[in-house]
């Protein structure tokens, strides 16, 4: 399941008479600039994920109610 | 819809004063226990701490003892309840310390440590004190994990569950009139719907996102708000279980006043939120409170805009990343949360075009300008481009980019908890901080603005006279003997006799500031003589009509 790819795919699904090459070449540019950026997290999320138990590390995590 | 008091005096707008007390989630890693690891954690970072007072009232309550030396981790064990030892408090609220640097202040409430901030006027100043005491937590985790070894380093986590049912908050505070107070939670159960409707809607806003449910709900993948499977009830004044949405506890802060005058002063204490690190998330829920309550103040409060009910939109709303979900308000009509969270901000535009908020809500303006920017990207689909701006959002990217990554993960594997948690991390692990570094972040305050309130208080409230009596008490060796956020007491020898305990009332959050009394600590020459200075400055000041009035 995936929430943002399927609002994504919803998004850019071509319609009838969306003739603005420009505006989708600029938007185009704006996402690969995203995707670009978003790889510096990922290397962050390896690291988080390759380098514990995560079934360990979230028994660890349990806090007590508070307020 | 016009609503005019027909009752006692017109309404009067308070100026927004605002502040925060923040759980934060702490545990030592490696280490499982039943009832987790919060007590040491707590305490292992408030040790690293410093402000006042030094005494049993604060410092004192914190300290234990049958820990091993530091740098000996390998079998450590807490002094455990029923112990006894010098100076030891087995309360829920411990440790208070109030930080000389900014009036702030930490301690411990149920295990966590807690941060509030010192009390400041605009949203933006709010954002930025609060990363300013998240960098002082963030530097006591990194003292005190210098001494432990790292497979049983203190894990900080600035977010509102551990995903086990435990529940922690992150509590707004909001200066509001007396009036205003009575009429939420004594007088018209329709300001009460009103303001509960905007927390529950504005979770899009707000949000900081969580993998699962939890407290016997039905199970989902993925929602927007931590906290809203654990409230329960509309209207309460607990905060630990059966938790409200509005919270209805009265507690001013500012002395003892007559609370059957309207022009007395009041708190709102806020719980419904989730931790918000986001700048934009951060912002956007203290700026849109402080609008919508400068509304409620003048009574500008559209019946129309309320849920039918409260506490199953919240978790409709939460429950739909997609943000199709609608639930029914009491026309019977039915809305998404970001269809509702438009109609406020419309009604709130027009308001602003009439100058309601000027001298109310500082920087309206630019608030209005990104909560309209903000849902107008929401109604129009295009999540991704909030990911700058939002927590909930973000968090979502960063659990899928790792299902690109790591084949066969799902909602359901641990390794979407770990990152729905580590996303939160206040350490070096943690996601936000890597995306904020890289530049994926928006920034609505500066680096410079953020360190400035680690180190000074704000000038514009009496958050500045509390810093200045506690570094000059410091420097004139007078004891601090107590300190509260509307009074100080402290503890002056006097040559050849008893000592004096002398007390400052800081009854007002908007006097005392910076312009007031700077001359006093720059002409007074004794200690007493300042606090003499201090206690004859007049305290009274005329409530702010609104500019424009509702016909």
């Amino acid at each position: 399941m995936r929430f943002l790819q399927r609002h994504t795919d919803q998004q850019t699904r071509p319609s009838a008479g969306d003739g603005d090459n420009d505006s989708n070449a600029a938007l185009d540019q704006a996402r690969s600039e995203a995707d670009r950026l978003l790889a510096a997290g990922d290397e962050a999320i390896r690291r988080a994920l390759g380098n514990s138990n995560s079934e360990a590390f979230l028994r660890s995590a349990r806090q007590q109610g508070g307020e | 819809m016009k609503n005019q008091s027909s009752n006692g005096p017109p309404p009067c707008a308070l100026p927004k004063l605002c502040g925060a007390d923040i759980e934060l989630g702490n545990f030592i890693s490696g280490v499982e226990r039943p009832d987790g690891t919060g007590f040491e954690a707590s305490r292992r970072l408030i040790s690293q701490i410093d402000g006042y007072p030094k005494n049993a009232n604060g410092y004192y309550g914190t300290l234990w003892t049958g820990f091993r030396a530091a740098g000996d981790e390998d079998d450590w064990h807490p002094l455990g309840k029923g112990r006894s030892a010098p100076g030891f408090l087995d309360a829920q609220d411990v440790g208070r310390r109030f930080l000389p640097s900014n009036a702030g202040c930490i301690y411990i409430d149920l295990n966590h440590l807690e941060l509030a901030i010192p009390e400041v006027l605009s949203a933006y100043d709010h954002l930025a004190a609060w990363h300013a005491m998240l960098r002082i937590a963030r530097a006591a985790q990194l003292r005190a994990n210098n001494e432990r070894r790292r497979e049983h380093r203190i894990q900080v986590l600035i977010n509102n569950s551990d995903g086990m049912d435990s529940s922690y908050g992150s509590h707004l505070n909001f200066l509001i009139s007396r009036r205003t107070f009575d009429n939420i939670f004594c007088r018209k159960a329709h300001y009460l719907q009103f303001l509960a409707s905007f927390q529950v809607s504005a979770i899009v806003l707000t949000g900081q996102g969580k993998v699962g449910s939890e407290n016997g709900r039905p199970a989902v993948p993925y929602q927007i708000s931590q906290r809203a499977d654990f409230f329960e009830i509309l209207q309460g004044i607990q905060t630990t279980f059966r938790r409200p949405i509005v919270n209805s506890r009265d507690e001013s802060l500012c002395g003892i006043e007559k609370s059957s005058d309207p022009r007395a002063l009041a708190r709102l204490h806020v719980i419904f939120f989730d931790s918000a690190i986001a700048h934009g998330s951060a912002l956007l829920r203290v700026g849109t409170m402080q609008l919508i309550l400068a509304m409620i103040e003048l009574d500008l409060v559209d019946a129309r805009l309320i849920l039918d009910d409260p506490l199953d939109a919240v978790r409709t709303f939460s429950c739909d990343p997609t943000l199709h979900a609608k639930s029914r308000l009491i026309s019977g009509q039915r809305r998404t949360a970001v269809e509702l969270q438009t109609a406020y901000l419309e009604m709130v535009k027009r308001h602003a075009a009439r100058g309601v908020f000027q001298g109310i809500v500082p920087r309206a303006d630019e608030i209005i300008a990104l909560w309209e920017d903000t849902v107008a990207k929401l109604s129009s689909g295009d999540l991704m481009a909030l990911a700058p701006r939002l927590d909930w959002i973000r968090k979502l990217a960063a659990i899928e980019n790792a299902m690109d990554q790591f084949p066969g993960m799902d909602y359901d594997s641990p390794q979407a908890k770990v990152i729905d948690h580590l996303y939160s991390s206040l350490g070096d692990d943690g996601l936000y901080w890597t995306y904020e570094a890289a530049g994926l972040m928006e920034r609505f305050v500066t680096d410079e603005e953020i360190a400035q309130f680690t180190s000074e208080p704000p000038a514009d409230t009496r958050a500045w006279t509390r810093a200045m009596l506690l570094r000059r008490a410091a420097e004139d060796g007078v004891e601090v003997w107590n300190v509260d956020w509307d009074r100080l007491t402290f503890k002056i020898p006097r040559p050849g006799g008893w000592p004096a305990f002398r007390s400052i009332d800081l009854n007002h959050p908007l006097r005392f500031t910076e312009r007031e009394t700077r001359f006093l600590f720059e002409e007074c020459g004794s200690f007493e003589e300042l606090l003499d200075g201090l206690n004859n400055l007049s305290l009274d000041i005329p409530c702010r009509p609104s500019a424009a009035r509702v016909h």
